[in-house]
């Protein structure tokens, strides 16, 4: 393909909350832009081009943001773009970043997702209005679980598998210092006793409202390998897909999307992947609402379909488990909806590159980020590893 | 008025101005200055609306002189309502093909030599208005002085903003700029720096430009620019 090496040589977050009152949209991106630039010691000076990515402007009300934020992103002078693939745009801001670098057009670009969603109500910005659709669903909880209840009904699972993944998430969120939701009393029967919101899911099971961003800097080989050699592990990115399909297609399994499936058989490809359930050491993916982590492992492949629900039960996906998944709390502890995206791409990142912290799965060298946004319309994945291609 | 709610969120749009007003504020800067005059913007959005009469996609096409531009009321002084684009609904599309599937498809293709786009502050204070840095700096990373200009095609929703685009990419008297009419004449925002390349492309195709340039821009008073160099084959 004559592509150039690429890896993750900076990682940035923000401290995710559900209001970051003490920064603006600006401060807030800056954060993180910042931290991934230390990490990767480098300066503003240092980067090529910036592609920022968020969710709908609708969010917070500011048409086309990156106009305004460009300053703060030290992008004067520079290349700037825009993504936009609803909830999966953190993922697919990424891979436009490291396709950049692949291409062979910039040596580091700095890329950066976030939202804020204090600014606004997301809720509501996502409960289409008639008279273009029937009023029939609140959020994106109500678009979902019907999705949720097919699942459950196809697969013959249990009820409490939902309850299960977000115990585990919101207990794996409590070792990541910049996960919004730290709840040290959660327990199983807590969860279980929480207020049913759209039914099978329980308010429990639901992400939350996050203000917070994220950043990256990508390099070519030559930059990751002086991270190398300067004591800084990269993160080498193996393979990077993306798919979509239409919403509102009457045809399509919004249980097992065949735009996931065929996105996830072009990463494993790209990276020399036969067997994932295999050759992945960790699995950093997006779970909104705790029954899409048994889904999801259906729908790439790390089960059978039918099968995902039992690898949750028996504690396969746990962070000590055979295949830990969403080992930094995911979407389930943080949702700044636009950066949520990239959180799961950096955690994959920081896995293999071994600064995951409490966290940290041992020993792992193979990880996959992936994200899905619209009503699963868009998919973005890819797969990074300690070892250079 | 949907355009305010693309400056700051904190220190502009607040004040709610809107995007011909902001625009307003660059002419007057290019008055002030001394770069250009009433006449100019005038002589610019006359030449525009007189060459789309030949585009049978423009919105907005006629013959009338800049002095008749000139006697017109202000809409926001400096500029006149023939300073300012239509407001229009349309699309675009380009498709791209690399080497000689592109050779397969046409006769002469026009070849990307060159592409590249830059940003600038969105603070008004932040830059000199009378001139584009950001298209400057494209320009000389797409390589758009390495030959002759025939043709421009650029995206400059108001009259002045072609004179600082043009002085930005160097161009001479021997560039004909915007035979489309640009973005005078037909201006469906997001798509009008599409519709640029397109414009262009297909004056190369039919052998009627040799090399040009195309031109994009986004955000308040060209913060943001794309300049693309397009060349056809000698046969």
């Amino acid at each position: 393909m004559g592509k150039e090496r690429v890896a993750v040589v900076g990682i940035g977050q923000t401290k995710h909350q559900a209001t970051r009152g003490d920064v603006s949209m600006a401060g807030l991106v800056r954060e993180a832009a910042k931290r991934a630039l230390d990490d990767a010691a480098m300066t503003w000076a240092d980067i090529d081009a910036v592609v920022i990515g968020k969710a709908p402007d609708f969010f917070e009300g500011v048409m086309m943001p990156e106009l305004f934020l460009s300053d703060a992103l030290g992008c004067t002078g520079k290349p700037m773009f825009r993504v936009h693939t609803a909830g999966s745009v953190g993922g697919s801001t990424a891979i436009v970043a490291a396709q950049l670098v692949q291409a062979g057009i910039h040596e580091r670009v700095l890329t950066v997702a976030f939202e804020k969603q204090s600014e606004s109500e997301a809720m509501w910005a996502l409960s289409l209005p008639i008279p273009f659709t029937p009023p029939l669903h609140a959020g994106a909880g109500g678009y979902f679980a019907p999705h949720v209840r097919s699942y459950i009904r196809r697969a013959k699972a249990p009820d409490h598998i939902g309850m299960l993944v977000a115990l585990k998430d919101r207990q794996n969120g409590l070792k990541n210092p910049y996960a919004h939701l730290h709840e040290h009393d959660i327990t199983f029967d807590s969860i279980k006793d929480s207020m049913m919101l759209w039914d099978p899911i329980r308010y429990a099971e639901t992400c939350p409202s996050s203000d917070g961003a994220c950043a990256l800097v990508i390099g070519n080989e030559s930059v990751a390998d002086a991270a190398a050699a300067d004591g800084r592990k990269p993160a080498w990115i193996k393979g990077t897909a993306m798919r979509s399909e239409p919403t509102l297609s009457a045809e399509r399994d919004t249980v097992i999307p065949l735009a996931g499936a065929l996105c996830a058989a072009d990463v494993y490809r790209q990276a020399g992947i036969t067997d994932p359930r295999r050759d992945v050491d960790c699995v950093e993916m997006y779970v909104p609402f705790s029954w899409f982590e048994p889904m999801w492992l259906e729908n790439l492949g790390f089960a059978e379909p039918g099968e995902g629900w039992k690898l949750t039960e028996s504690g396969v996906t746990a962070l000590d488990g055979d295949l830990p998944v969403n080992m930094s709390g995911g979407v389930l502890c943080t949702n700044p909806i636009g950066a949520s995206g990239m959180l799961r791409f950096a955690e994959a990142a920081m896995q293999v590159r071994g600064t995951a912290g409490e966290h940290q799965v041992d020993g792992a060298r193979t990880a996959v980020g992936h994200a899905y946004g619209g009503g699963s319309q868009f998919f973005a994945m890819w797969v990074v590893g300690s070892d250079k291609p | 008025m949907v355009l305010t709610r693309q400056l700051d969120p904190i220190t502009v749009a607040p004040l709610w101005p809107d995007s011909v007003s902001i625009a307003a504020l660059q002419a007057r800067a290019m008055l002030d200055s001394g770069k250009a005059t009433e006449a100019d913007f005038a002589e610019v959005a006359s030449r525009s609306r007189r060459n789309a009469l030949d585009n049978p996609k423009a919105q907005l096409a006629w013959d009338r002189s800049a002095e008749e531009v000139l006697s017109e009321p202000y809409t926001v002084a400096p500029l006149r309502r023939s300073d300012c684009p239509p407001i229009t609904d349309g699309a675009a599309a380009v498709v791209l093909a690399a080497g000689d599937v592109a050779r397969s498809k046409v006769d002469r293709p026009a070849w990307i030599r060159g592409i590249d786009h830059r940003v600038e502050p969105i603070h008004l204070g932040l830059r000199d208005l009378t001139v584009s840095e950001s298209t400057r700096l494209a320009a000389s990373k797409a390589g758009v002085a390495d030959g002759p200009v025939d043709v421009a095609e650029l995206h400059a929703p108001f009259s002045h903003q072609e004179l600082i685009l043009a002085e930005a990419l160097g161009l001479g008297v021997d560039t004909r700029i915007n035979p489309s009419g640009g973005a005078l004449a037909a201006n469906a925002m997001l798509t009008a720096g599409l519709v640029r390349i397109g414009e262009l492309a297909d004056r190369v195709m039919s052998g009627e430009a040799r090399r040009g340039v195309a031109h994009a821009t986004s955000g308040p008073c060209l913060q943001q620019n794309l300049v693309c160099v397009l060349e056809g084959e000698e046969a």
